[in-house]
């Protein structure tokens, strides 16, 4: 059975190569159409990870520019310090009521 | 040697980290090409892929004091670039000015490797091709799986679908890469 001159059996491969390109099975071992389907998935699996080695240069202003704006973006010392600050003042608070209670009780 | 890089990147990482914004842009140094490649391959658009770079690691920067180094810093800003790529490319209906063929062919700095022939530098001039031309969402699955080599779980979680319709995807990107790229020989 042939749907566009392409065997049907060979148009499940094609299907399931695409997927994974390392499928094999007994009709793609016998079948040569099958097979240079198998390799050409394979050829394109092995050529889009060969551009994973390729950069393209970032434009010339961009560092500059990152850095420009670190000092809009909320920075790590000033959350630190935030979080220093408000622990601080807690602690503050703490020993005022730990003293305002001992005094009561010395009052009492 | 290596060790002493592996060493020297820690501690700047380290210093980063505790708002050294000098550290910080000598990472931005370091790693800006590779960020910036990442946003044009999924963007296609030059400007955009520029303003995404930027977006990154000013987040990066703000997000710092969270990362706690359970991947390499390259692969949290690979994730990090993904997310602001994806929201500025949903954002932006303009159509590239510049091409990310165009900008490759402009841009490539990396030098073939001695064993690569002619026909294999013909091949990878159609696929950048090929892959720019894919519909946005097809080219992201297969920036990220097949050159970026993520599993089907971490791009569907970074393009927030299912991991079915990420395979999808996949799937039929291969095929019309495969279909351009032989069609013309045959």
């Amino acid at each position: 059975m042939a749907r566009n001159g392409v065997n049907v059996a060979c148009a499940v491969r094609s299907h399931r190569l695409a997927g994974d390109p390392g499928y094999h099975d007994t009709h793609i071992a016998s079948c040569l159409r099958c097979q240079v389907e198998a390799i050409r998935y394979r050829t394109l699996l092995r050529s889009l990870a060969e551009l994973r080695t390729e950069t393209v240069a970032a434009p010339p202003a961009l560092a500059a520019f990152v850095t420009s704006g670190l000092g809009l973006a909320p920075s790590v010392p000033k959350k630190a310090a935030g979080v220093e600050a408000a622990l601080a003042a807690a602690g503050i608070a703490a020993v005022a009521g730990a003293v305002a209670l001992w005094r009561r009780s010395l009052s009492a | 040697m290596a060790d002493r890089n592996v060493e020297e990147a820690a501690e700047l990482l380290d210093r980063a980290r505790q708002g050294d914004e000098g550290a910080f842009s000598e990472l931005v140094r370091h790693h800006q090409h590779e960020v910036f490649t990442l946003a044009l391959r999924l963007l296609g658009n030059y400007e955009l892929a520029a303003d995404a770079a930027q977006e990154t690691f000013i987040r990066a920067w703000r997000a710092l004091p969270r990362f706690r180094g359970d991947s390499a810093l390259s692969t949290w800003l690979h994730r990090i670039t993904v997310n602001t790529s994806w929201t500025l490319g949903r954002r932006a209906q303009r159509h590239s000015a510049v091409s990310l063929d165009e900008a490759l062919l402009m841009n490539d700095d990396s030098s073939p490797s001695p064993e690569s022939s002619a026909e294999t530098a013909e091949l990878g001039g159609r696929l950048r091709t090929a892959v720019s031309e894919l519909p946005d969402p097809q080219r992201a699955v297969v920036v990220l799986k097949d050159i970026y080599g993520w599993s089907h779980a971490e791009v569907a979680k970074a393009l927030d679908i299912s991991v079915t319709a990420a395979k999808v995807r996949l799937h039929r990107a291969r095929q019309k890469l495969k279909e351009k790229l032989w069609r013309e020989m045959e």
